[in-house]
């Protein structure tokens, strides 16, 4: 077998690469739209929830340090029966990247390059990403580093400067509850648990790799919390300054909601600033999905995954283009198939129905190593 | 990662690094063996500089044994040499008749300092280096006799990196005067140089300078090993050294921190940096250097830190705008008109109405322009740089403006970048924002705002993906390290930054124990 080369990332880095992962997409299309003005509130028992699925993922990953996602999907099922599910991890992580490069390729020709091919903003994105995994794991948390700090200041000030432009409408939200719980519950389970908190099933690939893996399980779930709070405040902001119904209507709701700042007749129109942060939580979310196929193609190939990166990120740049044929279609698709018979299938089934076996399986290995030991 | 662990993993110290010209002259066809026979060796070695007019052998008598002194002429100052060697060895100076060579430096030379050649290569090594070789007859080695050196250029004031308030001293040619300005300013023990000669033919003196007890031994290892396997004719600035030991060629940033300025290095080493020092070169490199190190002046050390605090971030700040504005202006112009207020549209465009080129060829035209023009004020002697400055700045600034090849807000851009880019401290770096601008441009102008992203994006890719001897060329920054802050963006006070940088693996860490805060004295009731 050829030689791994053993990359390692911060803690964090991989907070930084959570938090941007989050925000990412949420970013570009918004979560929660239905729930209409309680939709804050959809977004805070998701995260909870979040926060709870991503701890359960850490567990699964403690039991056996040091492996990846497939690795372990390799130790419960055994080799072919692994391999297959392997590839069927690797086709959604693959699947789920496109579709992340077509939301953000859809904002960029809808809102500023009306004329420009999709295919341009596709490539060159997948470009980006390819060329950033190509030189590794390290190079990834550290371009995360240098951006976030961008990132995380941008949003906050959106919503500063909303409110500053007077924008801001506290009676947007009320009234709170006003439908019950019910339908919150109905929103959050399955699309606002899947998308985004369950997404971050593909950070089972990156996590084995953090130095300090003990401290892992705290980071992450600190971090989705964290991300949970950042959404809650764009989601409250984009209520607060559009009002339900218009949120409900716009494709790119945070953007709009951008357009409403107005300040000093100087600053106008940062939309266009809002979508260039955006870019790079989706170069982070992208790259992420992109590493997951990568590593599990690495493992159930057998070659290194930088022989495999430029091909299979111009599939990934094809795939982005061919998923759907407008807008309304891709979102439709993700609205009604994906979380039923992607999301919950990879994010939550499988893992499930690993947990036990896996607990097994490990405790018959170790017993079986006393045993050895003993002797 | 690999890299990291192979660059930091221990490595047995090699402590000899004595040269000896042996080394030095194993590839060339000179022969080695020093004869009994004085003849023999006149023979060998006037044939050996052949032609060279300043080579000189005298020949003279010690008693009743032939000897001679020889030397380069050029190389040695004759007074000294007079004085020193050739007066005592006049036969009117009634010596003891010496038997060896160790007596004849007793009793002739007691004061000089010497070395003895025993083989032809030293000989020739020793010559070439300006000594004053004797050689006697019957004796199996010549002494070589040290004379001060020929002229060299005083100490003057930095030329390229000036500053207000610190020394005002600069390195020059010469690599002792040198040496001694850093030994000057850290008068420890364990500041160690050690010698190397690099290039095949010119066999360059080349001296690595470090504290032994705060440099990691990893990384002077591996400084160590690149300079061993520098294998190039001939070296005649640190600036050839710079290319062939740097982790990357492909790369317009800087990987090597290079200054003119002692207490800079002195800062440098102090850190737990190696200093090469290479003759005849008066820029002194550092390694390993980040990205940081190309925005800080020594000056900041020397004002206070609130003030140092906000020229280093004015510094990130003109490198940001040395880079982007030009494709900035292109972007805004030709693509994301809505983005500019309508005010400060209306009036770039009433300015741009009668220029007959699009944005992004108009200010490639202006930027190399200006290049050329920066180009030509370093290049042509001094005495025609008034007409160039008055050409420049008539004909292409006001002219070009009044003809209407270019609009006003244009030029201003471009004076504007410009003096943008004069900031950083280190004039290489503002090299690879010159480079990278005109990239910029062209990305701007196929795909505006988000062509700009996304080539800053590869930058920093790019950026955080560089190294320099194992140490990532952003540390502190990615990888993120918040006890480093102290020291990068803002300067903190003297008392407050205690730690030397830990990208830097040095062996003993911190600078100082107690953080001696300055205070007043506690008050004594002077009211009373």
């Amino acid at each position: 077998m050829s030689k791994k080369l053993v990359e390692n990332i911060s803690l964090w880095q991989l907070a930084v690469l959570m938090f941007t992962f989050e925000i990412g997409s949420v970013a570009v299309v918004g979560v929660g739209t239905d729930t209409k003005q309680d939709a804050w509130i959809a977004v805070g028992v998701a995260t909870v929830l979040g926060a709870g699925l991503v701890w359960f993922y850490v567990y699964l990953l403690k039991q056996l340090p040091g492996r990846n996602l497939f690795e372990m999907i390799t130790f419960c099922f055994g080799k072919w029966l692994g391999k297959i599910i392997g590839l069927l991890y690797v086709y959604y992580f693959l699947y789920i990247s496109a579709r992340v490069l077509r939301d953000f390729c859809e904002l960029i020709t809808s809102v500023i390059f009306e004329n420009t091919p999709i295919e341009v903003i596709s490539i060159t994105m997948v470009g980006i990403c390819a060329y950033m995994l190509y030189l590794g794991l390290e190079v990834f948390g550290r371009t995360g580093e240098v951006f976030i700090p961008y990132v995380f200041t941008f949003i906050i000030l959106i919503g500063l400067a909303i409110l500053f432009s007077g924008e801001f409408q506290m009676k947007n939200l009320l009234p709170i509850l006003g439908d019950g719980l019910g339908p919150i519950l109905k929103h959050v389970f399955p699309r606002l648990l899947t998308f985004p908190f369950g997404e971050l099933v593909t950070f089972m690939v990156i996590i084995p790799y953090v130095s300090h893996f003990a401290k892992a399980a705290k980071v992450s779930v600190f971090t989705v919390l964290i991300s949970g709070f950042i959404i809650i405040y764009g989601t409250v902001i984009e209520i607060a300054s559009l009002g339900a119904r218009q949120m409900e209507r716009t494709v790119f709701p945070l953007l709009s909601a951008a357009r409403e700042i107005s300040l000093l007749e100087f600053i106008e129109r940062v939309d266009l600033v809002i979508v260039f942060v955006v870019m790079f939580g989706i170069i982070t979310k992208v790259s992420v999905f992109l590493f997951g196929g990568l590593k599990g193609l690495e493992h159930i190939m057998n070659i290194p995954y930088r022989y495999l990166v430029f091909p299979v990120s111009m599939i990934i740049g094809y795939i982005a283009i061919q998923i759907s044929a407008n807008n309304a279609e891709h979102i439709e698709e993700g609205i009604r198939f994906i979380p039923l018979y992607m999301h919950i299938p990879f994010q939550i089934i499988i893992p499930i129905l690993m947990a036990p076996l896996l607990i097994w399986k490990v405790k018959k290995q170790k017993r079986r190593s006393d045993a050895n030991g003993s002797r | 990662m690999g890299l990291a662990d192979f660059l930091f993993n221990r490595r047995k110290h090699k402590n000899n690094n004595k040269i000896t010209a042996e080394e030095l002259f194993q590839q060339e066809n000179i022969s080695k063996k020093y004869y009994k026979s004085l003849d023999k060796n006149i023979k060998q070695i006037q044939e050996l500089f052949e032609h060279s007019f300043d080579f000189t052998v005298d020949k003279i008598k010690l008693g009743d044994t032939d000897a001679c002194v020889c030397y380069l002429g050029t190389m040695l100052s004759k007074d000294t040499l007079t004085n020193k060697v050739l007066n005592s060895l006049h036969p009117q100076n009634d010596h003891p008749k010496p038997k060896d060579i160790n007596s004849i430096r007793d009793n002739y030379f007691p004061t000089v300092s010497y070395e003895y050649a025993d083989t032809f290569h030293t000989v020739v090594w020793n010559v070439l280096n300006g000594y004053a070789v004797i050689m006697v007859d019957g004796q199996g080695k010549a002494l070589s006799l040290e004379i001060g050196n020929i002229e060299k250029r005083a100490i003057t004031e930095p030329s390229t990196q000036t500053i207000i308030r610190g020394p005002k001293e600069a390195f020059t040619e010469d690599i002792n005067t040198n040496i001694s300005l850093i030994r000057k300013r850290i008068r420890n023990p364990h500041l160690k140089f050690e010698s190397f000669y690099v290039g095949r033919d010119t066999k360059t003196h080349l001296v690595i300078g470090y504290m032994s007890t705060i440099t990691n031994a990893d990384i002077l290892e591996e400084v160590k090993k690149r300079i061993e396997k520098i294998d190039i004719g001939g070296v005649l600035d640190s600036g050839n050294i710079e290319e062939l030991i740097s982790d990357k060629s492909f790369t317009p940033f800087p990987l090597i921190f290079n200054t003119e300025r002692p207490d800079s290095i002195c800062g440098h080493i102090m850190e737990g940096k190696v200093a090469l020092i290479l003759d005849g070169s008066p820029f002194v490199l550092t390694v390993p250097s980040v990205l940081t190190d190309f925005f800080e002046s020594s000056e900041d050390y020397y004002q206070p830190f609130l003030m140092s605090s906000f020229v280093r971030l004015i510094r990130y700040m003109s490198f940001m705008i040395a880079l982007v504005l030009p494709s900035l202006y292109v972007a805004l112009s030709t693509f994301h008109q809505e983005l500019m207020p309508t005010q400060l549209l209306l009036s770039i465009q009433a300015q741009r109405e009668g220029v007959p080129f699009p944005a992004v060829i108009e200010i490639f035209v202006m930027e190399l322009t200006f290049e050329i023009m920066r180009e030509a004020g370093v290049r042509m002697p001094r005495a025609v740089g008034q007409t160039v400055s008055i050409v420049g700045a008539l004909v292409i600034g006001q002219a070009a403006v009044e003809a209407g090849l270019v609009s006003n807000v244009l030029v201003i851009i471009v004076a504007f970048t410009a003096i943008a880019s004069f900031v950083s401290p280190i004039y290489n770096f503002s090299i690879s924002t010159r480079l990278l601008r005109f990239i910029l441009i062209l990305f701007s102008a196929i795909f505006g705002l988000y062509g700009v992203l996304l080539f800053l994006i590869v930058m920093v890719i790019h950026l955080v993906s560089l190294r320099s001897f194992g140490v990532p060329y952003l540390a502190a920054v990615a990888p993120f390290n918040i006890k480093e802050q102290d020291d990068i963006f803002v300067r903190f006070p003297i008392w407050a930054n205690r730690k030397r940088p830990s990208y830097l693996y040095p062996e003993s860490p911190m600078k100082k124990k107690g953080k001696n805060i300055p205070s007043p004295p506690p008050a004594r009731g002077g009211g009373k």
